[in-house]
């Protein structure tokens, strides 16, 4: 064995070259190899469904809410009085033509209950479905600054939109129960109301129209 | 924390602010309108009571008499709401526990604690849904008894 900085012979087992000092390199028993390299797998993290709230900073709150509720309400109001007019002077007149001069109050009592929610499927066909699929807010939203958006940030599909329309219109021919969808956001968790979760929607602060 | 279930502020001012709508329809129908078992009054101007649907196919609607039963039950005559509409009368009542229910909560969210606002919503949420389903079953109860009542007559 010789050292390999002065090149001197080396006694066997030494630390050190006698000659010149410097440490002897003590060949060992070769390092284990590593390992083979293996693909790690590693648990795939469980679906998080994305949350509006973060990504937009916050549900809507229930007064905004309502107020434009009873904005959208006064175009379902106006569209009322048209449909009243027009329904009740067709309606008037073949009862005078006809000789009748009862039930005409109590036609009128019907006539409502048949056009309060023709009135508000007409309006919420162009307010809550399409404004509300194509840029995402009803007018009185709009007004309020809110959005309609799904579970994933996104806008309503025409469909969605539409199924949302028809279970709010279905449950406020239910005497209390409209009432209860409306009231539904002050004591959930997600201040959804109960016809937005039959399409999963959300209505949250609209962050573009800060 | 949900955000329904945060306390201060002006967030306890939503359920009260509800609760005094609800309160403040009953209260209106009771000082503004006026009814009997023929009839109702507002102001003391009458508007038409006879329907439609039973003058021309000899049956009431579902909602026959709900107008005169939800006078009479806001006015406290709940035997003769129930008599006319069943279902006036559950709504009236319905109304009022829920109306005593959010005013609990709004006081819970501006001075309770958020484990004791999460009790009350629980509670609010169970109470509602069994007053729902209380009025709608007996609204439609009602009506069911009327329409035999009435084919039975024929």
């Amino acid at each position: 064995m010789f050292c390999a900085k002065c090149g001197n012979s080396i006694r066997e087992g030494a630390a050190f070259c006698a000659s010149c000092g410097a440490p002897v390199a003590v060949a060992g028993p070769a390092a284990p190899a590593p390992p083979p390299s293996t693909p790690i797998y590693t648990q795939p993290n469980p679906y998080v469904p994305p949350v509006p709230q973060v990504a937009f900073g916050g549900y809507a709150s229930w007064g905004d809410r309502v107020v434009g509720y009873i904005i959208d309400s006064l175009f379902v109001g106006a569209a009322m009085l048209v449909l009243f007019l027009v329904l009740g002077s067709v309606f008037g007149s073949l009862a005078a033509l006809g000789g009748e001069d009862s039930g005409a109050a109590g036609g009128m009592c019907c006539m409502m209950i048949i056009i309060f929610p023709f009135a508000t499927l007409l309006v919420g066909l162009y307010n809550r479905v399409y404004l509300v699929s194509q840029r995402g807010y009803s007018i009185g939203q709009g007004v309020m600054k809110l959005k309609t958006v799904d579970a994933n940030g996104q806008l309503l599909t025409q469909g969605n939109a539409l199924i949302r329309l028809l279970a709010q219109a279905a449950l406020g021919f239910i005497p209390f129960v409209g009432i209860l969808d409306l009231l539904w956001p002050l004591w959930d968790d997600r201040c959804q109301t109960l016809h937005d979760k039959a399409v999963g929607s959300f209505v949250i602060h609209n962050p573009d129209a800060r | 924390m949900p955000a329904s279930a945060r306390t201060g502020g002006w967030r306890g001012l939503a359920p009260l602010a509800a609760a005094s709508l609800l309160l403040g329809g009953v209260g209106a129908l009771r000082c503004l309108f006026q009814a009997d078992e023929a009839q109702s009054w507002f102001l003391g101007h009458t508007f038409g009571s006879a329907c439609w649907v039973r003058i021309h196919f000899g049956i009431p609607c579902p909602n026959c008499g709900m107008t005169r039963s939800l006078i009479l039950a806001a006015h406290g005559e709940f035997a003769r709401s129930l008599r006319l509409a069943p279902g006036g009368a559950a709504m009236v009542l319905a109304t009022l526990a829920t109306s005593l229910m959010l005013a609990a909560l709004g006081a819970g969210m501006l001075w309770g604690r958020p484990s004791a606002i999460r009790k009350l919503q629980a509670a609010l949420r169970v109470t509602v849904l069994a007053c729902a389903g209380l009025s709608a079953s007996v609204w439609l109860g009602g009506w069911a008894v009327q329409v035999v009542h009435s084919l039975r007559l024929r």
